[in-house]
């Protein structure tokens, strides 16, 4: 596993900040940062109080999610069974799996450096119960712990209740109790913790964690399931320079693998293995779920000659990257089923050639300003907005840019009566307006005049939508000048 | 740090200043929202006043959401410059319509401040009303609304206005007329031509009004700003929640004529509407309560009886020449002001703080009340006329007319208890607390200026701290760039230009939100006159000196017609009392 992130600061005090009630808080805080007092979910205001110079970053919970998750998987070199454990850990099942590196303490030895080397420094504790591991790992002295099956219960006397996985209520009121460390809760008759805890559930019953901790309750890791691969592989008996004919045998044997699991391709990756040791990869994308082969090999098209194949390649594989579950749909009774819309397929065809940025769909933007009433996003990762109504009446065609006019209208704010456009001379019958549309104040320079649109229809029917820009008294500019925005029609 | 500590100083036109009444004017704007439409106007009742002054009006109306905050300032100023005010309230229903309501005299404010104090107090369930909400049904209006002047609001969608537009002129005999504006929207006209005849077809006419929002076209981004800052969102983000453009500003009667030039019937109403409205809110007066006397007599007899009974108290070893003079001489001035209901209200609250309760309540009065004798012996203040000169001019003034201020500072654990005697002697239906309505100060518009305009936090409080103090002065250029911040930057500029106008409504102030306190830090606070519970339970500010609202009407606007009012103010004790065994001779000291 790559490192991942760039290094932070570790000579000065760091601290990641989230928010909080009354402003923000701190998340979490480095070794220098906590040297000087600052400690979680106490307030920013108030840490940088006691330190000025303190930087201070907006955490991301949900990318240390995500890649703690990514974690969870990538641990499996060690284990089959992993799961993340609260917020900053995950847990392995190891039973059996030790004897492959040299025992329990070469096991965590090769853990630690392996995780070190991804940037991560790391506490590990291993124990015959995940209670007494989660415990040892969190609250031992040692970055390395290793317990015995017979010695749980003195290793964790000394422990603090905090190491039993309760929430704060419980911890609270065992506090208040007087029972601060494992060992004196053990000491407790378990008749009575058995009556004040009966009722509560697992995260505010001591007696149960108690339980986990030693082993007479059972807490079995189910780790998360891995998504499927979905790989195709062509050895080939000689060195070859072109991909093509390979192509869609690969492609066949992937959609078959994706049929069987019921998937659907959103990324591609052609991969080819040269026989100087280079590999050389293709990507291409989808738009929705697909495991159709001749559209998946189409979207390769022109696209091999890009691939420099040098003395000629002998491996190449073709991999579903990223897929998703796809379901079967019957539009008919009397086909087979139907996999693939047509637009999709145009999608993916016209991306795949023309680049992710040049194919957009038009997106309406809250702006009375028309031509910024309309935005563009990338047709492959969004869906089209529904028809939305428009406040007021648009033209079907907007000009970009505007097309200055030369319009015969009464001075200062009478409605145009004649117009002339492209060497053309319109004359006005019927006309609609003003339509008042002042300059967003925040976005633009403070000397633009507002504009006063007029929907004109000529005598021959044709209809336009004209404007005035700025008015002849408005102190920002001369006579104001009339634009061609957009026609109906 | 700065010599004077900033003082507040609320905006208002200059005392006896040289207006010459404007002639009559055919158009009167009826659609106007002050700033005290919270967060929807933008500008206070002194930029109207000029501005219509100059534009040549010469009455205006004013018509706030759901609330009269604003009538008395606006009283006030149109005054000064010898316009008249016309007094209304924009009423919005829980079901999404809107009214101007105009009323025509005494009995019909009482009503609208009835059906205002109705909404405020229950929710339409009949339950305790949230902080600030004003709940209005159909039925209520239709209940309260004789004698007042209805303008129907028609709102954006005019084919649901229409089709509900028979049962409201059913259900509401005193709508006579539907509000049309020209806000330039590119259908005015044929909008306007439709509420034309949809008037004519049930008997009424359309009203011309121009919905202002603020007096001049500058102001379009402070209400914009004050927009997002209701709405909670920032200015990339509100979309469609802004207004197109700045044409809801406060426009001359001829601008106005021109743009109704086809429909010059819509003018005339405005001006039949203005003229038909004979209230003046100096109609108001007071009407003491009278349990504070005994059966069949006389006050001031009465009062004389207490004053002199008090006097026994305090001297006895006999009235020293000096004071008895004093008295005498105060005791005329009341009689000829009749306030000896006054006196005697505030005599029979400190009889029950310090002889009905026990322990007693340590209450003392304090300000320009010491000055009064009277106050002396009926135990009010603990200043002895004996062995001070006390001016009593300072007091009470005969060119004032009206009663003077005491404040009497009640110990500050125990004033619940001196509130609930007051309800439950007077009732809650006749008393009611001072409503203080918070005002944005320098930083707080900075703050909410720059989270509005997409500044992060960090920036804003930087600037923030630049401004000294809570009434600190504008931001200054060179503690911007002290502070490390690049104030050639364009929108930083204008940042701090919007949170200028937002904080000079400050200073008259600029009503951000309610918020019900007694009383508030006095010197920074302005206390409208609003109803809270019931129509004369107005609430008025007896303040001190230089805290006062001059030239507030202040008594006779808060009075109440049914109703009577029991204006008191009620202030908290900064530090706790040291218990004497006298607590006359303690307050002497303290």
């Amino acid at each position: 596993m790559k490192r991942s992130g760039k290094a932070l600061w570790d000579d000065i005090p760091f601290v990641l900040t989230r928010e909080g009630h009354h402003g923000e808080v701190v998340h979490a805080a480095n070794a220098p940062a906590r040297a000087l007092g600052m400690a979680r979910d106490a307030r920013l205001v108030d840490m940088r109080a006691l330190c000025p110079d303190l930087r201070a970053q907006p955490a991301d919970p949900r990318g240390d999610h995500e890649a703690l998750k990514k974690l969870v998987f990538w641990a499996r070199r060690w284990c089959p069974w992993s799961a993340i454990d609260g917020e900053d850990g995950f847990v392995l099942d190891t039973t059996g799996a030790d004897h492959l590196w040299g025992g329990e303490v070469a096991m965590l030895a090769d853990m630690e450096a392996r995780l070190s080397v991804t940037g991560l420094s790391v506490r590990l504790a291993i124990a015959p119960t995940w209670g007494a591991a989660w415990a040892l790992a969190r609250y031992g002295q040692h970055d390395h712990e290793v317990c015995d099956s017979d010695d749980i219960a003195a290793r964790l006397a000394p422990l603090p209740v905090s190491a039993l996985r309760l929430d704060h209520k419980t911890l609270l009121l065992l506090r208040r109790l007087g029972l601060k460390t494992i060992g004196m809760l053990a000491g407790v008759p378990r008749l009575s913790l058995a009556r004040r805890f009966s009722r509560a559930e697992l995260q505010a019953n001591p007696l149960l964690r108690l339980d986990q901790v030693t082993g007479d309750m059972a807490e079995p890791i189910s780790g998360p399931k891995e998504a499927p691969r979905f790989l195709a592989v062509s050895r080939l008996l000689e060195p070859i320079q072109d991909p093509t004919s390979y192509l869609p045998a690969l492609s066949e044997d992937v959609c078959a693998k994706l049929d069987a699991q019921g998937w659907g391709a959103r990324r591609l990756c052609l991969r080819i293995y040269r026989t100087d040791g280079e590999v050389r990869v293709l990507n291409t994308a989808t738009s929705s779920p697909s495991r159709d082969a001749g559209h998946l090999v189409r979207l390769f098209d022109g696209k091999l000659e890009r691939l420099d194949p040098g003395f000629g390649f002998d491996l190449v594989t073709l991999e579903a990257s990223v897929a998703e579950p796809m379901g079967v749909a019957q539009p008919r009774l009397d086909e087979p089923a139907q996999e693939d819309v047509h637009l999709s397929r145009l999608l993916d065809r016209l991306t795949a050639r023309f680049g992710m940025g040049a194919v957009t769909w038009p997106r309406a933007r809250e702006s009375h300003i028309p031509e910024r009433a309309q935005g563009h996003v990338t047709a492959l990762g969004n869906n089209p907005d529904p028809i939305a109504q428009a406040p007021r009446t648009r033209p079907l065609r907007l000009l970009d840019p505007p097309e200055p006019v030369g319009v015969l209208y009464a001075v200062p704010e009478g409605p145009p009566a004649q117009f002339v456009w492209r060497r053309q001379v319109h004359r006005i019958a019927r006309h609609q307006g003003p339509e008042r549309i002042a300059p967003e104040w925040w976005r633009t320079r403070s000397g633009t005049r507002l504009r006063d649109y007029y929907c004109v229809e000529d005598d021959s029917g044709r209809r336009f939508w004209l404007y005035r820009e700025g008015l002849p008294d408005d102190g920002r500019g001369g006579d104001p000048y009339w634009y061609l925005h957009g026609m109906f029609a | 740090m700065p010599d004077v500590f900033p003082r507040y100083t609320r905006r208002t036109l200059p005392e006896g200043s040289s207006y010459t009444a404007n002639a009559r004017s055919p158009y009167v704007e009826l659609g106007l929202a002050s700033c005290f439409s919270f967060l929807r106007g933008a500008s206070d009742a002194t930029d109207l006043v000029l501005t219509a002054w100059s534009q040549g009006y010469d009455a205006l109306g004013i018509a706030d959401l759901n609330t009269m905050a604003g009538v008395v300032r606006l009283h006030v100023e149109a005054r000064k410059a010898k316009l008249r005010p016309v007094i209304g309230c924009r009423l919005a229903l829980t079901d999404g319509q809107a009214f101007l309501a105009y009323p025509r005299d005494r009995q019909a404010y009482g009503h609208l401040c009835t059906l205002l104090s109705k909404g405020k107090r229950h929710d339409v369930e009949g339950q305790w009303q949230a902080k600030g909400a004003c709940d209005l049904t159909l039925d209520d209006l239709a209940s309260h609304a004789e004698g007042l002047q209805l303008i129907a609001l028609p709102g954006e969608d005019l084919i649901v206005f229409e089709a509900g537009f028979a049962r409201l002129a059913r259900m509401l005999p005193q709508l006579d007329y539907i509000a049309a504006s020209y806000l330039y929207r590119g259908d005015d006209r044929a909008r306007i031509n439709r509420l034309d005849q949809l008037a004519r077809r049930h008997g009424m006419s359309i009203l011309a009004t121009n919905d202002v929002l603020y007096h001049a076209p500058e102001r379009r981004p402070l209400q914009d700003i004050m927009t997002c800052i209701r709405e909670k969102t920032t200015m990339a983000r509100a979309g469609f929640l802004l207004q197109a453009n700045g044409e809801r500003h406060l426009k001359s009667p001829e601008a106005m004529q021109q743009l109704f030039a086809e429909w010059p019937h819509a003018i005339r109403a405005t001006r039949k509407v203005a003229d038909a409205c004979q209230f003046d809110l100096e109609e108001l007066a007071y009407e003491y309560p009278d349990e504070t006397v005994p059966d069949g007599r006389n006050p001031q007899d009465y009062l004389k009886e207490l004053t002199w009974k008090g006097a026994a108290g305090r001297y006895p070893d006999g009235v020293p020449e000096k004071v008895r003079a004093t008295l005498n001489k105060e005791l005329a001035m009341i009689e000829k002001l009749d306030i000896a209901r006054y006196f005697l209200t505030i005599h029979d609250i400190i009889v029950f703080a310090r002889e009905e309760v026990s322990p007693p309540i340590l209450c003392q009065g304090r300000g320009s009340a010491a000055n009064s004798a009277v106050c002396y012996v009926l135990g009010i203040t603990a200043v002895d006329p004996a062995h001070h000169d006390l001016l009593f001019e300072r007091f009470i003034s005969e060119k004032r007319k009206e009663p003077p201020d005491i404040d009497v500072d009640f110990e500050h654990e125990r004033r619940e208890e001196v509130i609930q005697h007051i309800y439950a002697k007077y009732g809650r239906d006749r008393a009611g607390l001072c409503a203080t309505v918070i005002h944005y100060r320098p930083r707080s518009a900075l703050r909410e200026v720059g989270k509005v305009m997409g500044l992060s936090e960090d920036i804003t409080t930087t600037l923030a701290k630049t401004i000294w103090g809570s009434w600190g002065s504008e931001v200054s250029t060179d503690h911007v760039t002290e502070a490390g911040l690049n104030i050639n930057d364009p929108h930083l500029r204008r940042v701090i230009y919007l949170a200028r106008s937002a904080d000079r409504h400050a200073q008259a102030p600029f009503p951000a939100c309610r918020r019900l306190h007694p009383d508030a830090e006095p010197a920074y606070h302005e206390c409208p006159h609003r109803q809270r519970r019931h129509a004369g339970s107005f609430l008025h500010r007896m303040g001190q000196g230089r805290h006062r609202c001059p030239g507030h009407p202040q008594d006779r606007c808060a009075g109440a017609g049914h109703a009577d009012l029991h204006p008191q103010v009620f202030r908290p004790h900064r530090k706790p009392l040291r218990r004497a065994l006298d607590p006359g001779g303690c307050a002497r000291g303290g």
